[in-house]
This record gives C-alpha cells, structure tokens and sequence, in this order.
C-alpha cells in the first residue's frame, strides 16, 4: 500500500485491532477473548465508496464503529486526514464527530421513540449550535432542505418514527448522517433489513447525496450485488480479517481468494444461464473465540494445504488494487513445494 | 423441472380457494392481511411464494395449519388437503395432520426449538407424538433423519442442546423435525433469511437433495425471489394480501406479466463495471390496515390507468398455468 | 394508554384510590370526630347500625341508629344493647369540633353525625375513641408514606441505576455490590435495625419522616437495579450510539435519550412498589416501633388487634387491616394493568 500518498486518503488505520474479554462459567472464572478485529489495514480515499463485506460475527460491524472511535481499539492507529485520531478525547473528539457520522441497518431499533423527526435529525446540529453559529431558525432551514433531499415531506418534521415505513425511517437516518456535513460515513448494513422494492430506493439515494455531499463512504454489507453496484473497491472479511482487497469491478470477474470464490458462488442468481457453479463452503463460521490456527479459513477451505494450518498468509499484491492473503497466490513461498495440494475438488 | 405440461387435477394435493384471514385485534374493523387467496400445489412440487414484509404470505402458510398468531382468523375461505377441508376439520383430526402430513420449517430455528431439550428428544418426539407404540425406532429414525440432513456425526449431535449447534445445524434439525414422518407438504417459511449466504447455499443444497429423495411437496416461502428461482417449480407472488401472479418459474422471470413482478425482477442490481442507477418501485408497501382500493399496487404502478384504482382485480389465465391479477398486462 | 383505560375494573379500582387519598385529605371532614377524642364511658362499643326502617316495618326517609345502653352480662362484661325506644336520626352536614379544612380554612362542619348522641359507624377502640374518625386521620399517613418512600426510592433508583448502567467497570461494581448488601439482610430485620438505631421517643412528625427514610433506603436497591439493567440494554441500542456519533455529551444521552425510554417501566415498578411501603410503614406502626400513640396510622390501629381475644369479642377493630387490604389490592392491579399497557407498547 505504500504507492498510496497520504494526502488521498481520508481513513487509514494502522493494524488496528479489537479484542473483547468475555467471561463465562458458573463463577465467571473463565476469562475468553473474542478477537472480533485483528491486525486490520484499510484505506479509504477522499470521495471513494469502499464496500465491507463478510458474513454476520466476521467484525464488520466493529470495525466501523472503530473507525469512528464508537470503540475504542485495542492496538493499532487510526488516521483522519492524516492526523493520528487513536486517542484524543474530549473536545477534540467531539469536533471529530461533526466529520464522520454512521447510517444503522434497523431502522426501527436507530431512531429514538421518543423524538420527533425535526429533533432526529437537528441532534447534531444543536451539539454544535455554537461552532456553526446556527440559531433555531437556520437550524429549521437546514431540517426542511435535508428532509426535502432525503425525499421526505415537509411535514414529517413534527412526526414521531413509528408514524413512517421502514424506508422512510433508514431515510430519517440518513438526513441526521448528513446533518452535519460530514466527510465520511460508515454505512452498517443500511439496507438489510428494508423490503426488496425500497432497497434500491435507497441505494440510489446513498449514490445521489455521495455525489452532492461529495462523501466518502464505508459501505458494510453481505450482500455481494449491492456492495459492487455502489462500491469502488472492496474488502472481504472473513473472523476478523481483511483477506482480499480487489477493484469492485473484479468482484464477480476474477477473485482469488477461495473465501470470496465461495461467496460469489453463493449468490443466488435469478437468470439460469449466469448460474455459477456453487462451491459448497462446509460447516460455519467459527466462532471468534477460537480462531483457527494459520489461514482463519483452513478448515472450510476445499484448497487448504498443510502450511494453511499452521502459517497464517501474508498480503500480498496481486493486481491493480488487488491484495489477497491465501498461501495458492504466494509465489516466493519455498514451503509451497513442500506440502501437497490436499485440494478436495 | 419442467413438469408443467404433466400436471393434471388429480394430482392436486392442496387446494385453497378464496381464503381470507384478517386480525381481528382491537379495532372493529379487521385488518385484512390475507384477502381472497387462491392456490394449488401439485404432488412433488416446490412451489414459491414471494412477496414483501407484510404481504400475508406467512399468515397464508400458518392458515394451512391453523396456527395462527393471537388475533387472527380464517375470515372466510376453504383449504382441501387431499379432498378434507382443513377448516372444518375436528381438533383431533387436524393433530393427526400437523407434522404428520403437513410440517413446516420457520424462519428462526432458534426461537422454535425449546431450549431445555436436546435436540435429538425434540426430532423424536415429532415421531412418538404420531406413533405412539414405535417408541424403539424413534432413535433409530432420528439418527437416520439427521444423517440424510447433513449433521455430521448424528449420534452424538442427539444429545446437544440447541444452543451447543450453530444456526445452519439448528435449521437442519428444523428440517429433519419437518422430514422425519415423511409428510407430503412441507411449508418452510423463510428457511434461509436468518442465516448467512454460504449457509444459505448449503441449506438450498439440502432442499433439492431432499427433493430427490422424498415425495413430498414444499410451499417455500421468501422475500428473495433469485433464492426462490433456483429451487422452484411454479412461483406465486403476492402483494399487500393478495396474489398478483402466478406462474412457472422460468415464464415468470423471462416474462413476468404483472407491474410488480416486473419492477421486483428489475430492481435486482445487476454485475456492471460502473455504478447505474438502480431502477426502483416508487412509494412504500402499504400499511395492511390502508390498502389502496382497486389495484392494492396502482399508487406505484408506472402503468396505472384510471380504472385501476377502482376496479378489483382477479387473476386471469393469460398462458397455460401463467395468472395474472393485472387488466393492463397487455402494455407490460 | 388508550386500552389502559379500556378496562372498566382499572375505573372501579382508580376511583377506589382517589376516594381513599381524599379521604386522607379531608379527614376532619369526613370524620365525625377528633382522632383523639376520647368518650371515656363507650369503651369497645359496637358500630352503629344504620337503618331505614323502624321496628314495625316502616321505612323512613332519614336514616337513624338506636341509641346503644351499656350493660354487663352474667359474667359481669361490658355489652351493649340497642335501646329500640330511642331512635337518633343521623343528620348530614352537621356543626361539630372545629377544624382548619388544609389548614387553611376555619371550620366545624362534618359530613354526618348527630347532635343528640356520638355516632361511632365503626364502633370504639379501647379508649373509647372512634374507630371511622382515627382511619380517617391514619389515613394522612399510610397513604403518603408509600407514596413519598417510592418517589424517594425512585430518583435515588434512577440516579444509581442510570450512572451504574451507563458507566459500568468501577462505577457500576460499587453500586451493585452496594445494593447487594442492603439486599442481602432480610428486609424486616434490617427495618428493625435500622429502627433500633434511632433514639425511641421522637415526635410523630419526626418518626414519619424516620420511617420513609427506612424504607426509602431499603426500597432503592431494587429500583437501581431494575433501572441499570435497562439502561444496560438502552445503551447498546442504535440510536443512543447515534447521539454518540452526533457529538452529544454524556448527561444529554442519560437525560435526553436513555431515561425517558426506561420511564414508562420505572412508573409502573413504582406504582407496584407502593404497597410494600405501606406495609411496611403497617408492620412498624403494629409493632410499636412505628407511629405511636398519639399518633394515628392504619398500622397503629392495627395494634390494638394484636391478641386474638379482643378480636373476638370485638371484630371491628380490625377495620383498618380492611382498609390497608383495599389500598393494596387497588395498587397492586393498578401496577399490573399499567405493566401490561407498557409491555405491550414496546413489544
């Protein structure tokens, strides 16, 4: 990643990771460390939309709540604009805030019952009423134009949440991510639990406010399709880790990663003649509890080899914004030749 | 898959005609979530059913078996299964039926599997309750049961307890429970939407191996209609409690003769190099207690015509076996 | 709230409430007489009974009582006998002692009584005293006890509760350790203690006041942790990470967005925690550790019911355990109707 500058890039972190503790058994004696993010280096360029993907307890969702200091890491960096943004706190963070914002997927479960819609969405702004200089009349302003953008009626204003649709309300919860006028936006899953006919409503709506906000995105989902329609590069995750980077264009076309094969291979494909032949991943994901040995993937992985068990791969540069971290791709490994291709299929 | 041409009245194993199921909670007026519902399923047939959140499609299934939740009731309607009409059939009769005949598979395994069990009790349980003397086979019967669904060493999975299996293993306990007194339908309601993609796959895998192997029919039931292609014969629609279409699948999807249908198979974003803008089905799914009159579709529909919004629609036989519930499916 | 109010037994029971609690409040009114009033030769009298008809069948328009002669039996105890030749008619709106009506307005008018003969409706205590005018006044303090102990109970409930749930590690470790330990005494025993700590003659006004703060001390524990579980469960929900995301600071997220959500649960805790306040404020009075005499409260009318021979012979001094018995039924369903309004709101 060093061909990178800098100055392009709005987030980066530095081998970040994220470890809880859990205690279980009768007298919680027994301390488990849920290693949900481990040793993860992303990048997202200014105006980039980079799409997360991975299957539920693979550590999306934690990793961008990292990112926007919602957690706090356990080790590692993370890097605003080019400024170390691991551990401020107070003042400092709250200044931050007003440049990274989150869109949740429950729409139900993001919006407090309690507020009406104007005060949802004008949360941030009365946080930061005096840096922005705004009193209650520019801050009504500002409620109708977002309202008016995020499609919405003027008079919703002065509804309460449960008044409006679930695609209304993931709309409500976009209008208080860009409030504020962030740069960047993490975006958990924003459309998982909408009903097939809104989802594209609002993946649409996402491009057209990117474009108009001139946004950047982390756009975190599990489903392939709509990651790649409105991404520009993405990430496969898989138990905490970042196994392939590729061009979102490359996603359905070339993947090398036997992770990414078998999720692509999953999607189901309504037109028979696109129908990819379907690698049958076995089992489940582990838990991250008890994260294998080596490669994460090796016991569900019909390509593991015996160096799979026991070293775990590096990330290695494979293309134009390709990066993959699997033991078949690396070329200057000389254990390669010691161990046979136990491949199943 | 292209029984269609075979299928013949006498091997109709489920019919329901004109069924309406409405909640009756607290306003006199019901609210109308199933509203004149018509179906047929052939004998080893997979039928699909589509529809959004809130379009009655569960409720469809649960009035099959009368399990309904609090507040609703079969308003009006007839369900003959194998020549028996299920709604007036006594209690002791329609027991015999449940999960003997008729099983079904739900959406979170977890909340329907009861947890102070292990799940090997549970599956032969579903056995006992209809044979009551063959108490020794019912292990043997699970442990066959579980192997035929993929849980790798059945034996010892017997003994787990729900929460030591994963929730792929807890859907294939859900379905071994569905399977294990061979029934001719089964009904699984969105056996996949809680389970990851590559468990889904494997799930899906499951279902046409059991297909293979079993003659019974399955009602699957999902929001996700390129899930549903892949492992149906026929797919009914549905819309705001209502069919819309109906047809085989690959009619359907190659000429889908609803708005709906339509707009549902185009929003499916499809592999592009670039970004492109989706296209979409205007406004929201309607509120099941304020449905649109005439057409419950005709507020988002691009091809409304005055008409719509008054008259009643009812499915016309367009093809052989291809229905359709719109007037102006000649301008799709 | 619409089908809180559906119901028509949840009227019947509010309307039993508000009766009680005016009752508390215009107690000279409604009582015939003075708590304190003692009629020194009608020892243990038997209730009056109020009748419509006459010894011959005949009904009259005005209820009246026979006036009640003292006499003894063989076994030379106090009985009385209502004399049928001397009917007294009960009159309405009757001049009596004077009292200030909420301590404002001077006055001596009462709901009914009579000026020929002292009506006692629930018969005298031991002392002579009536036993309708002294639930009337105990009324003031059995009623107000439980409900200031929860209100006391509740802010500090909700205090603990939201800063051990929201903070957790330390803060929430000391807090609940804290609670545990008032937990883990049985709750009479530390009542007791608690009791036994303060010196035992104190005005009836300071003793009130002892009392709640007893009970409000004990009672807390159990609003905190209610409180601190939800705002455990609050706290992950999206939309309070939202406010985080949106810069808000720490007091406007417990004040603006976590404790009104935990509100319509932490009312109907309260509302269901009344009862015990009551009591429990009973069960010191009873004992002699609560209000004492001169002091009237249900509990301390209670204690004259203590030996089962007096109760035989003279059963109406337990009127008070039935008003007790009413209060608490009343808030009980009250608690239940509410949780079940409130349940169903946020499933």
């Amino acid at each position: 990643m060093n061909d990178i500058k800098n100055t392009d890039c709005l987030i980066r972190t530095e081998n970040i990771s994220k470890f809880f503790e859990q205690k279980t058994g009768l007298f919680n004696s027994k301390k488990e460390i849920v290693r949900a993010v481990e040793n993860i280096n992303i990048h997202i360029l200014k105006g980039e939309t980079v799409g997360l993907v991975g299957e539920s307890g693979c550590g999306k969702t934690t990793l961008g709540r990292t990112i926007l200091r919602l957690i706090d890491p356990t080790n590692g960096n993370i890097f605003f604009d080019g400024n170390n943004i691991t551990s401020i706190s107070g003042k400092e963070l709250r200044k931050l805030r007003r440049n990274m914002q989150i869109i949740f997927q429950d729409p139900y479960s993001s919006l407090n019952p309690r507020f009406k819609v104007k005060h949802i969405i004008a949360e941030g702004l009365y946080n930061f009423k005096n840096e922005l200089k705004l009193d209650n009349i520019s801050i009504d302003k500002i409620v109708s134009e977002i309202l008016e953008k995020t499609g919405l009626s003027k008079d919703a204003s002065t509804k309460y949440p449960h008044q409006f649709s679930g695609g209304q309300r993931q709309r409500i919860g976009i209008g208080r991510a860009i409030a504020l006028n962030p740069k960047f936006i993490v975006c958990d899953e924003p459309l998982s639990a909408l009903d097939v006919s809104i989802k594209s409503q609002i993946l649409n709506l996402l491009h057209e406010l990117k474009k108009e906000y001139k946004l950047s995105y982390l756009f975190i989902s599990h489903d392939l399709k709509i990651t790649a329609s409105i991404s520009d590069r993405i990430y496969i995750m898989y138990l905490g880790r970042i196994i392939e980077e590729l061009p979102s264009s490359q996603l359905f076309k070339n993947p090398f990663h036997p992770y990414t094969k078998a999720l692509i291979s999953a999607v189901p494909e309504i037109d028979s003649d696109k129908r990819r032949k379907r690698i049958l991943l076995e089992g489940d994901v582990p838990s991250p509890v008890s994260i294998p040995s080596g490669c994460p993937f090796h016991p569900r992985c019909l390509k593991a080899m015996e160096i799979c068990k026991s070293k775990t791969p590096k990330y290695l540069k494979k293309g134009d914004n390709h990066f993959v971290a699997c033991w078949l791709y690396d070329q200057n490994s000389d254990s390669r030749h010691k161990t046979q291709d136990s491949s199943k299929s | 898959m292209q029984k269609q041409d075979k299928l013949k009245d006498n091997d109709i194993i489920l019919e329901i005609k004109d069924l309406h199921t409405y909640f009756y909670n607290n306003s006199k007026n019901p609210v109308k979530a199933v509203e004149g519902i018509n179906l047929t399923l052939y004998k080893k047939e997979v039928l699909g059913i589509v529809g959004e959140s809130g379009c009655g499609k569960s409720l469809t299934a649960r009035s099959i078996l009368k399990i309904l939740p609090t507040g609703a009731k079969i308003a009006q309607g007839s369900i003959f299964f194998n020549g028996e009409d299920i709604l007036t059939l006594k209690q002791k009769r329609l027991n015999e039926i449940r999960g003997k005949m008729i099983s079904m598979i739900f959406q979170e395994p977890s909340s329907y599997l009861n947890p102070v069990l292990t799940v090997g009790f549970q599956v032969s349980e579903t056995y006992t309750a209809h044979f009551p003397n063959d108490k020794k086979n019912a292990l043997k019967k699970t442990i066959q049961i579980f192997k035929e669904v993929g849980i790798p060493d059945p034996s010892k999975r017997i003994k787990n307890y729900p929460h030591e299996l994963s929730g792929g293993q807890k859907q294939r306990v859900m379905t071994a429970m569905a399977l294990i007194n061979n029934p001719d339908i089964i009904i699984a309601d969105e056996p996949t939407t809680s389970l990851d993609v590559t468990v889904q796959a494997q799930i899906i895998k499951l279902f046409k191996d059991l297909l293979k192997n079993h003659s019974s029919s399955i009602i699957f039931i999902t929001h996700d209609l390129p899930l549903v292609s892949e492992i149906a014969d026929r797919i009914m629609v549905m819309y705001a409690g209502m069919n819309v279409e109906e047809a085989p699948t690959k009619e359907l999807i190659s000429k889908p003769l609803h708005p709906y249908t339509k707009s549902l198979l185009e929003s499916i974003p499809p592999i592009t190099e670039k970004w492109q803008k989706l296209k979409t089905i205007e406004g929201q799914v309607p509120d099941p207690s304020e449905k649109p009159a005439g057409c419950p579709f005709h507020p988002r529909c691009i091809y409304a015509e005055k008409d719509c919004s008054t008259k009643k629609p009812y499915m016309i036989e367009v093809e052989k076996g291809h229905y359709t519930s719109c007037y102006h499916y000649d301008k799709i | 709230m619409k089908s809180f109010f559906k119901k028509i037994d949840v009227y019947l029971f509010l309307f039993i409430l508000i009766s009680l609690y005016l009752l508390a409040v215009f107690a000279p009114f409604f009582a015939p007489y003075h708590y304190d009033k003692e009629q020194r030769k009608d020892i243990y009298k038997n209730p009056d009974k109020i009748r419509f008809f006459d010894e011959h069948g005949k009904f009259k328009i005005r209820p009246f009582f026979y006036l009640q002669k003292r006499t003894y039996n063989e076994i030379r105890q106090r009985i009385y006998v209502e004399d049928k030749s001397q009917p007294i008619q009960l009159k309405f709106f009757v001049k009596g002692d004077t009292y200030k009506l909420l301590g404002l307005l001077e006055t001596d008018l009462h709901l009914f009584g009579s000026e020929k003969a002292t009506v006692n409706l629930m018969g005298t205590d031991s002392r002579g005293r009536d036993i309708l005018s002294r639930i009337c006044f105990g009324a003031r303090v059995s009623l107000s006890i439980g409900l200031i102990g929860a209100f006391i109970s509740f802010c500090l409930g909700i205090t603990f509760g939201s800063i051990a749930g929201y903070y957790g590690n330390k803060v929430d470790f000391v807090i609940m350790r804290l609670c545990e330990m008032i937990w883990m005494f049985p709750m009479f025993y530390l009542m007791l203690s608690l009791r036994a700590a303060i010196p035992p003659e104190v005005s009836s006004v300071k003793m009130y006041f002892i009392i709640v703060f007893i009970m409000s001390f004990i009672g807390w524990a159990g609003m905190a942790r209610v409180i601190r579980g939800m705002v455990l469960s609050l706290k992950q929900q999206e939309y309070v990470i939202a406010a985080k995301a949106m810069g808000s600071k720490d007091a406007k997220i417990i004040l603006k967005y976590i404790l009104p959500n935990t509100l319509s649960y932490a009312i109907v805790y309260v509302t269901i925690s009344i009862p015990g306040y009551i009591l429990g404020e009973s069960t010191l009075s009873m004992l002699g550790l609560g209000i004492q005499d001169p002091g009237v409260s249900w509990g301390n009318l209670l204690a004259e019911a203590m030996a089962i021979s007096q109760i035989k012979l003279h059963p109406w001094i337990l009127w008070p355990g039935f008003f007790i018995f009413l209060t608490v039924l009343s808030y009980n369903f009250l608690g239940d109707r509410l949780r079940d309004t409130a349940d169903a709101k946020t499933r």
